[in-house]
């Protein structure tokens, strides 16, 4: 029984170990290889590039990359070129901070507001209403693409970044978590507090948002990373490419600079990284306490 | 310190389920009111309506003579300690008991001064500084009370406060908010499940079984003369034996017949029985553990009161046995002394204390011998 198990373990623990490096292995190949040399990114992978994969037919060429996790030489120019040479990066790095950040403050504020009335105040029409919302959270982006377009054409926010802020504010998934989340805070305590004298506002500000710190913050890592990471919302809505976030960036950089495509790369996941790192134990806790399974 | 005056409070939830039905009752001032019953007999909900949680779907409530129906619960100078504390986890203890004083802007000294005068009564002076996930069950405890008593309230409700401690706990727990209410000299109102809170701490109970009242009187009465069968049943540990006897008339003696033995009633019950006209009708005869007897003085001087049985299981609880014995087909709990020794199986004789007997109409169930059965104005039969 006991050999059983221990062999059980090792097997699960190997599966989990391979499953951990093929998702950890590109992480480590973008953030080694931007410490790289041109050249020696162009020794690596020139031989996948298009030019050469046209010669495909031709056997004696080599067909294979390289993935080469540690340099020949630490060098930093290719972070010098994108946060130094070439302004463009930090010009779109600050267009992704004016739309992500108003999102996420402006997310957290209305879903906080709006699942506390449908988890704890009752309403006429409440269970219709989140049917509602939850309708227009399963829907497609493509879906509400075309009248959210119309209605930032009527409103006159097209290539603003407001066109992308305000539906971003009113999305229904901070809703859907936090409501899950705040199901969960027994009644007992808004009661208590009511007796206590509390109003609905000190109600919701003195024990509704400290007891629901960790769904908050789930709610606000996730919202983070969605909207840093937008790609088609910028693209369709911002036709002036110096309002375009970074998300876009990268899709910019041509087939010659593979380095600057690595430095870019990992500077732009490095918000989300120590914004995971950071906030973790929240991310865990929220997600597991508001029972959405990943 | 206030009365209160429940008249004929009714809550009827949407889907027309009515969880109390004519509520009326007069609590006193400085009275310690024990609402007990079986879950779902209401008594929650009329515990939630008096602190305003719960909507009064009709009648009134009168809070020192002051109709209180359509008060926000913060103006209703009440404080209530949960089943489950509903202790805010993310602030200390001092500033779980300073919650509702600062939501009333006291000044910081008044606060600081009751909150220690609080914890110094709860013992809770040590604990100020600690959050509740850091405290034990019984501390806990505590500090709800603490909550409760630093804003010195008209009236304290309580709600199974005790349901989620262990039973030493409970114990100690039960004695300390008697005390409590000694030295605090407040109205309380206590919701409970539990015969034995019940029973110790109340200076008076409600009965209560499907949103209505069974019986309103003090713990002692109420043990000695309940009302009806679900009363006598509900109160007492174990709850009373019922058997089915025949009643009939000897000689000018009234007996119940139970099995082929006549058991005599004694002339002040048996002569209440006829004039009701139960004579050679079949009763509901109820009596207690302790009125049942197993050995001694009384089967040598009554053995026409005895009854033969089989003894089928012995529980030991220290100071006290009872045995679980059948007889005519229906088991019934008998008090003996830890002395008695019998083994399981064993034929013996169980000895009936007619003159503390009750008897129950069969159908209505209500206790057709005792005095109390004919004061209509403090129960209502379902």
């Amino acid at each position: 029984m006991n050999r059983n198990h221990r062999i059980k373990n090792i097997l699960h623990i190997t599966v989990l170990l391979v499953l951990a490096v093929i998702f950890i292995f590109p992480l480590a190949v973008t953030v080694t290889n931007s410490f790289m040399s041109e050249q020696e990114i162009a020794d690596n992978y020139d031989p996948v590039t298009d030019k050469n994969l046209s010669s495909y037919n031709d056997n004696t060429a080599n067909h294979f990359a390289r993935f080469q996790l540690i340099p020949d030489v630490v060098v930093l120019k290719q972070y010098y070129n994108v946060l130094i040479k070439k302004t463009q990066f930090l010009f779109m790095f600050w267009n992704s901070v004016l739309i992500t950040f108003p999102i996420v403050i402006g997310q957290t504020i209305v879903a906080t507001l709006a699942a506390y009335a449908f988890a704890k105040l009752k309403f006429r029409g409440r269970n219709f209403l989140f049917f509602l919302y939850i309708i227009v959270m399963l829907m497609p982006f493509q879906v509400t693409l075309v009248p959210n377009y119309l209605m930032a054409g009527q409103l006159g926010l097209l290539n603003s970044h407001w066109s992308i802020i305000f539906p971003g504010i009113f999305s229904t998934f901070g809703v859907f978590l936090l409501k899950q989340y705040m199901e969960q805070i027994p009644d007992s305590y808004i009661e208590a507090a009511r007796v206590d004298g509390a109003n609905q506002l000190q109600i919701f500000l003195k024990i509704i948002v400290p007891m629901s710190r960790s769904g908050i913050a789930a709610m606000a890592i996730l919202v983070f990373i969605d909207n840093w990471n937008m790609v088609e919302q910028p693209l369709i809505f911002l036709q002036d490419a110096a309002k375009q976030p970074l998300s876009l960036y990268l899709s910019r950089i041509i087939d010659g600079e593979k380095g600057l495509a690595f430095a870019a790369s990992t500077l732009y996941m490095l918000p989300v990284l120590l914004n995971f790192l950071y906030a973790e134990k929240y991310l865990l806790e929220g997600i597991r306490l508001s029972g959405i399974k990943g | 310190m206030a009365s209160l005056y429940l008249k004929n409070l009714s809550k009827t939830y949407p889907g027309r389920v009515t969880a109390v039905r004519d509520f009326s009752l007069e609590i006193k001032d400085q009275e310690f009111l024990i609402l007990v019953g079986p879950s779902g007999c209401g008594k929650t909900t009329v515990l939630r309506m008096i602190a305003g949680l719960e909507e009064i779907s009709s009648g009134e409530l009168y809070i020192d003579d002051r109709l209180v129906n359509d008060v926000a619960a913060k103006d209703r100078d009440i404080a209530m300690v949960f089943q489950n504390y509903a202790l805010y986890p993310h602030l200390s203890v001092y500033d779980n008991m300073a919650f509702g004083l600062k939501l009333r802007k006291i000044p910081k000294a008044e606060i600081r001064k009751n909150v220690q005068e609080a914890a110094r009564i709860l013992a809770l002076e040590d604990l100020l500084k600690r959050k509740p996930k850091e405290l034990s069950g019984g501390q806990r405890q505590r500090v709800a009370l603490g909550r409760a008593i630093v804003r010195k309230p008209k009236v304290f409700l309580m709600d199974e406060p005790l349901s989620n401690l262990d039973a030493q706990l409970r114990a100690q727990m039960r004695i300390e908010i008697a005390k409590l209410h000694k030295n605090l000299q407040t109205t309380f109102v206590y919701v409970t499940h539990d015969q034995t809170e019940a029973m110790t701490m109340g200076t008076r109970i409600v009965v209560m079984k499907d949103g209505l009242i069974q019986q309103i009187d003090s713990p002692q009465s109420i043990y000695d003369h309940p009302v009806n069968m679900f009363v006598a049943g509900f109160l007492g540990s174990p709850g009373m034996n019922f058997l089915e006897v025949l009643i009939i008339e000897q000689n000018g003696c009234i007996f119940a017949k139970l099995a082929d033995t006549l058991l005599p009633v004694p002339t002040a019950g048996g002569q209440k029985l006829k004039e009701q006209g139960y004579l050679d009708q079949e009763v509901v005869l109820g009596i207690r553990a302790e009125h049942l007897c197993g050995s001694g003085d009384f089967l040598d001087r009554h053995p026409e009161c005895a009854l033969r049985g089989r003894l089928e299981f012995t529980e030991l609880r220290g100071a006290e046995t009872y045995h679980y014995v059948r007889i005519a087909g229906r088991e019934v709990v008998v008090r003996v002394s830890p002395e008695l020794r019998a083994e399981t199986g064993q034929e013996v004789r169980v000895g009936f204390n007619m003159s503390k007997a009750h008897f129950f109409d069969q159908e209505s169930e209500v206790n057709v011998s005792s005095q109390w059965s004919i004061r209509k104005s403090e129960f209502r039969s379902h």
